[in-house]
């Protein structure tokens, strides 16, 4: 009796003032039975159906903490254990003279899963990740319906504790790859972590990185396609976005529409996103080059017509370029945070009227405002968003050398991006590796042990 | 770190100074469309260079093209380019000079000087198209054509055989007439453009021997060395004997020559030639299909003759366009003594022609 209300006081004294600290006591059995939890993470209903109703029941205290033991979410602690964390994990403790049994009642929060905002398909399935953890293991469950699908829950973060489920096919993981993960994510020294880029930048050794080594997904049906190709999937409480791992280039070009297209329709549409790949990368800087260092390239024709089209632009093409390409990042960067009812009006105004004024003001020439449109255009074709970023900033190095060096330095920049790409790994795995079908039938490279790389 | 970012900063600041000689923008050059040179009558400043300079503008039209043309006289080439660059505002570029114009009397006279500057310049393509101009090259750079868009392009686009498949254009390239130059055993040749009132003619072709200019040929005489040279050009045959008359449009036109020398025999040519084709225009009527095999029969007989005598015709010239001392010594060898001997053997060689026309309809009347 001394002892139930020794750990109460105690742990009173250790959550202080906070109001939603409930303290509830019960007499039953002719003792007493103290319920302690924190009020904002509990169900209610939870509560009532499982531990109220059936207390007033039993007429017995043995039948009582039989029934109680039965629930999943309840157990029966031991010393060792840290009464605290638990109660802000969202358990309700169970006090009763001889022991203490924690229920997890945990109000759910987010668990509905929304329409797919950022990876959109067309003829996909249309729902996304929700942001409940339980939610999107439910999801991932039901769609990949295995028995050896394994599910191990950590948490991340020093003060956040965030909670994170990884997941893989315990028969097609690639080992090397899962022990790696495994081994970086305690390694990770952060209070908050809070989305998932978090921590796919503190999973990555490299600080200065341009191209993403993982890849973040909101879609249920994307988790469970790279769970069969062998990929350790990390989810995270709180956001709607998944990570997988590994993840090579030529994922990142890859959309979730291309297995339900036609074979030719599909094979049209990657192509498009290749060449829009190639357009938005090189085609200002291939701009430069041709405008002042290698005219003859050009048909007479075009480079006629340059001429003309440039004859009243005061400055070098070099600022020609850097000046549109400016103002389309700004565009773009405006119009992604903006509220929908603002967004059509910052494009209308930023794109038609300052191109349109540009060229008037024979600020830039009337061919640059073409490669502009093409480039912002052809750079929502790459199907997944962080790739995308990615190619943007690729492209200034490129205009750079191009200023420099002309046609030569364009060619020598590509080279330069290949080897680059070349070098790079993902947890180990070659990130320009072809990559179809699940990793049994891929043989491995061993060349270098995977791990420590990327 | 620091030292880094210190050497970074320094290194970017340094690089804004060095823009450097190569960058130039596209509106900063006079782009030359076309250049003729013709003997300017001065033995001291033998050569009279001009320049077509393509004025840009953003609206392109035909017949709306803009340039601006300056000639000067000079000692060479070079100089006279170096002098012309003084009179513009802007710096010359020569990546768009497709079109080569020169005088019969500077090639007689200073060929091989003339030809080494536009070999030798980088700038100069090996594509561009060579002309001999008559009267003048500089006439013929002067032509405004009414349908150009662009200055010099009506040339271009003459010589391309993919926008005008004429069989009196022969084009010539500045890389092909110099291999024929070098080489034994093959001879250069040279279109003809006379200046027309907003148009050109192009019709002709002057032979080179060896490595002088020689005669021209005839209109015809151009069409069936054409021919014989299997450009994908194709035109019409006229057939005329007697009463009948009448003209074959050539749909596919291929010729095979080789050169035979028996063991006791005189040497000879052997062109075999193959045509395919139908009836254009007839001034009898033709119901009957053994009509239609005597026009065949005829028509070969009467192209076998006139390939003939063009074949002659280009022998007693002397020059070799057809390129049959290559032949001779593809097949003998190609040292001093097998090309003396060609040379020897050409002037008396024999053509046998054979056709092989086929008829494969009287067009859609009867």
């Amino acid at each position: 009796m001394a002892n139930q209300q020794k750990i109460v006081s105690t742990l009173k004294e250790q959550l202080g003032n906070s109001s939603d600290f409930k303290i509830q006591d019960i007499d039953s059995f002719r003792k007493k039975i103290i319920l302690v939890y924190i009020e904002s993470l509990i169900d209610y209903k939870k509560i009532n159906k499982d531990l109220i109703e059936p207390l007033l029941f039993c007429e017995k205290e043995d039948k009582y903490l039989v029934h109680l033991l039965s629930l999943p979410p309840c157990r029966q602690l031991k010393t060792g254990d840290n009464l605290l964390s638990l109660l802000i994990k969202g358990n309700l403790l169970i006090i009763t003279t001889d022991s203490i049994f924690s229920y997890n009642a945990k109000k759910a929060s987010n668990n509905q899963p929304g329409d797919s905002s950022v990876e959109m398909a067309v003829l996909g399935p249309q729902k996304a990740l929700s942001e409940n953890l339980s939610t999107n293991i439910n999801l991932v469950r039901n769609r990949y319906p295995s028995e050896n699908l394994i599910m191990e829950q950590q948490t991340v973060g020093t003060m956040s504790q965030t909670s994170i489920a990884l997941m893989y096919d315990k028969k097609l993981v690639d080992h090397d790859v899962l022990r790696d993960v495994k081994k970086r994510l305690p390694e990770i020294k952060m209070d908050m972590i809070q989305a998932i880029g978090q921590l796919e930048n503190a999973m990555t050794k490299k600080k200065h990185h341009l191209f993403p080594i993982m890849m973040i997904t909101e879609r249920p049906d994307r988790i469970a396609l790279n769970l069969s190709q062998g990929k350790v999937i990390i989810l995270m409480h709180g956001t709607p976005f998944g990570l997988i791992v590994p993840a090579v280039f030529f994922d990142f070009m890859a959309s979730m529409d291309d297995t339900s297209h036609t074979f030719w329709s599909s094979r049209l549409m990657i192509a498009i996103r290749y060449i829009g790949l190639l357009l938005t990368l090189v085609l200002p800087a291939l701009y430069i080059a041709l405008t002042s260092y290698n005219p003859e390239v050009l048909r007479s024709q075009l480079a006629a017509t340059i001429a003309g089209s440039r004859a009243g632009v005061p400055y070098p093409s070099f600022f020609e370029v850097t000046f549109m390409m400016l103002a389309v990042e700004m565009l773009v960067e405006s119009s992604m945070r903006l509220p929908k009812a603002i967004g059509p009006t910052a494009t209308t105004v930023g794109g038609l009227i300052l191109g349109q004024a540009a060229q008037q003001a024979q600020l830039v020439s009337s061919i640059m405002i073409i490669i502009t449109a093409f480039v912002a255009i052809s750079n929502f074709t790459i199907p997944v968003n962080p790739m995308s970023f990615s190619i943007r900033v690729a492209r200034y190095p490129l205009i750079l050398l191009a200023s420099f060096f002309g046609m030569m330095g364009v060619a020598a920049g590509l080279i330069l991006l290949i080897c680059y790409l070349t070098d790079k790994r993902s947890f180990g795995t070659p990130f320009l590796r072809l990559y179809w079908g699940s990793s049994r039938r891929i043989e491995k490279i061993n060349e270098k042990p995977k791990g420590e790389q990327g | 770190m620091n030292r880094k970012a210190v050497l970074v900063c320094t290194f970017a600041v340094l690089a804004g100074l060095l823009t450097g000689c190569a960058y130039k923008d596209i509106d900063k050059r006079f782009f030359v469309t076309s250049i003729g040179v013709d003997y300017s009558k001065n033995p001291q400043k033998p050569y009279h260079v001009s320049l077509k300079l393509a004025i840009p503008s953003p609206q392109v039209q035909p017949g709306k093209t803009k340039f601006q043309l300056i000639t000067e006289d000079a000692d060479s080439i070079a100089e006279a380019v170096r002098v012309m660059k003084s009179k513009v505002d802007k710096d010359f570029d020569f990546g768009h000079c497709r079109v080569l114009v020169f005088g019969r009397e500077i090639l007689r006279k200073h060929q091989a000087e003339v030809l080494n500057w536009f070999m030798r310049r980088r700038d100069i393509q090996g594509i561009a198209y060579m002309a001999l101009g008559d009267p003048t090259a500089e006439k013929v750079i002067k032509v405004k054509a009414k349908s150009e868009r662009l200055p010099s392009n009506a040339i271009i686009l003459s010589f391309d055989e993919t926008s005008n498949d004429s069989p009196y254009i022969i084009p010539e390239i500045l890389n092909d007439f110099y291999m024929r130059l070098k080489e034994e055993g093959i001879d250069p040749y040279l279109p003809v453009i006379q200046p027309l009132k907003d148009t050109y003619a192009i019709n002709r072709v002057v032979l080179v021997k060896g490595s002088r200019l020689s005669k021209e040929l005839n209109m015809d005489e151009t069409r069936i060395l054409n021919e014989l040279l299997n450009t994908d050009r194709r035109g019409l045959i006229d057939v005329k004997k007697d009463e009948n008359e009448f003209f074959v449009n050539v749909e596919s036109f291929k010729t095979k020559t080789t050169v035979v020398i028996p063991r006791n025999t005189k040497p000879y040519v052997n062109v075999h030639i193959k045509i395919d084709g139908y009836i254009e225009s007839s001034e009898k009527k033709l119901s009957h299909n053994y009509e239609l095999l005597e026009d065949q029969r005829l028509a070969s007989e009467v192209i076998s003759n006139r390939v003939k005598s063009t074949l002659e015709t280009i022998q007693k010239i002397g020059s070799d366009p057809l390129g049959l001392g290559l032949k001779y010594q593809a097949k003998h060898g190609v040292s001093e003594d097998k090309v003396k001997k060609w040379n020897k053997i050409y002037p008396h060689i024999q053509f046998k022609v054979k056709t092989d026309l086929k008829l494969r309809g009287t067009g859609i009347m009867y």
